[in-house]
């Protein structure tokens, strides 16, 4: 659990499975869905998320605790100290190692990045996605996918032909 | 993808249009997902401007506002930035994706705008060794279009009809090459055609106008290029329909007009004095659609009876299956 920092607003986010995560209003507030809450007041204690299992809600608020607009203690942002481009190029590095995880946990990332509405985790979750789909064969998506094809081969080969253009 | 739908929507709508077209084909609510959000139709930009091609002095020019939208680059609507003077007809043909089809005396050039840069791509001669007197006076006439396979450049010059297709370069730096796909004399196929129709051996599937028509039949009159059925020649003596004489007494000579390719199959739609035909280029058979001679009143037949066509396709979202199934 973190621990109370002075001057900094803390939130408390509850997952389904009781887990609570004591985080600072800033990293709360980079869910534009929790910003909503705040902002409209309803959030006094505790924020319940429903869906969202702590071991992704702890995955989800690592993510937002990076990309926050960080502040040093002295309040000058942390910008002004460091080079915007080196900073932008140590996201990138960090994002590309915080989204090696398997499938099925990236889709749920996904899932939670699009209920608590976190435009950035979306696109960096998605954007994985469609690297495993773009330029390959149908064949290599379904099982890149594991998605069942559930078309009878008349089918498949009358839709083929519709789309053929993408085949040659 | 284990998602739900409104998040499968927004992957399969952040994919390149390849892409999207591959996935269509993967699951069936992939492609409900694609069809019912148009994310295969590919978006038009904003209205830049308007190009025109002047008939005096083969000049061009790019109708548009004074000053461009912020962020978007001007344009040298005059293309001044070819190199030497234009010596024949020069005209915009067509235009995609930020690219100019751009013909200068049957060259065609492919420009780039916005970086001011363009390639030629000469456009192939015909081969005049099957020269005879009747084509004495015809001219040569170039179209570009496209087909299933690509580019396509066909030169017509009275009967003779050739087709090249474009083939990409292999090597760098090295052109595209034209290759002839196809070389016919057609006087032949339409001799036969007018000495059959003489004796009303050939109906008309198409007409013009339909709605103009009291049909007496509701018949659809959706032409079906896989129906092969060859028209009945027994009761005709083959020397009759070869008759080149019959046909010269009753029919004029125009030529032949290209007026479009099939977008899927070999085929081209040719005109021949106000009267359509499908031509299947991979086994050279001519087939009679109808007349194209307009109902209003025509004082003179002029010679060349159309100025343009075009191939019209409807919309693809009313012809995807996914729309019956549901």
């Amino acid at each position: 659990m973190a621990t109370r920092e002075a001057g900094k607003k803390m939130i408390m986010l509850k997952s389904p499975d009781g887990m609570e995560f004591e985080v600072e209003e800033a990293v709360a507030m980079e869910s534009q869905t929790i910003r909503k809450m705040i902002e409209d007041d309803c959030a006094d204690t505790a924020i319940l998320i429903p869906n969202i299992n702590s071991k992704i809600l702890s995955r989800v608020i690592e993510y937002c605790n990076k990309h926050v607009p960080t502040t040093g203690a002295t309040g000058a942002a942390a910008s002004d100290t460091v080079a915007p481009a080196a900073l932008a190029e140590d996201l990138k590095i960090w994002d590309a190692e915080f989204i090696k995880v398997n499938r099925a946990t990236r889709f749920d990332l996904i899932q939670a990045a699009s209920y608590l509405n976190i435009k950035g985790l979306l696109d960096l979750t998605s954007q994985t996605t469609i690297d495993t789909i773009s330029d390959n064969s149908l064949e290599e998506i379904r099982s890149f996918l594991s998605t069942k094809n559930d078309y009878l081969p008349e089918e498949e080969q009358t839709i083929r032909r519709e789309n053929q253009w993408a085949f040659q | 993808m284990d998602l739900p739908d409104e998040l499968v929507v927004d992957i399969l709508g952040r994919l390149r249009p390849r892409d999207v077209a591959v996935c269509r084909c993967v699951r069936k609510d992939w492609r409900t997902a694609v069809d019912l959000h148009g994310l295969l139709l590919l978006p038009v930009g904003p209205v830049r401007g308007l190009f025109v091609n002047y008939i005096y002095k083969w000049r061009n020019g790019f109708f548009s506002r004074v000053a461009p939208a912020q962020g978007s680059p001007s344009i040298d609507g005059g293309l001044r930035f070819l190199p030497g003077r234009p010596t024949n007809y020069r005209g915009v043909l067509d235009h995609s994706n930020g690219l100019l089809l751009y013909e200068n005396a049957l060259e065609m050039h492919v420009l780039s705008l916005v970086e001011e840069i363009y390639r030629v791509i000469k456009t192939p001669r015909l081969h005049v060794a099957e020269y005879n007197e009747e084509d004495d006076d015809a001219k040569t006439f170039g179209y570009l279009g496209k087909s299933n396979n690509g580019v396509y450049y066909t030169a017509i010059r009275g009967y003779q009809f050739q087709v090249w297709i474009l083939r990409e370069a292999s090597g760098l730096h090295q052109a595209p090459e034209w290759e002839v796909k196809h070389q016919a004399n057609l006087k032949l196929a339409f001799v036969r055609h007018y000495n059959k129709h003489k004796i009303g051996e050939n109906s008309a599937t198409w007409v013009l106008n339909p709605r103009d028509k009291v049909s007496e039949d509701r018949e659809e009159h959706e032409w079906d290029s896989s129906d092969d059925s060859e028209d009945s020649v027994a009761d005709m003596e083959e020397e009759e329909i070869n008759n080149l004489e019959g046909y010269k007494k009753h029919y004029h000579y125009y030529g032949l007009d290209l007026l479009g390719y099939h977008p899927h199959k070999e085929i081209a739609l040719l005109g021949n004095s106000f009267k359509g035909f499908a031509y299947y280029l991979d086994n050279s058979k001519l087939e009679y659609l109808g007349s194209l001679f307009p109902r209003f009143s025509l004082d003179i037949r002029p010679r060349a009876p159309m100025f343009e066509s075009f191939i019209y396709t409807p919309c693809m979202d009313d012809l995807l299956p996914a729309h019956n199934d549901i």
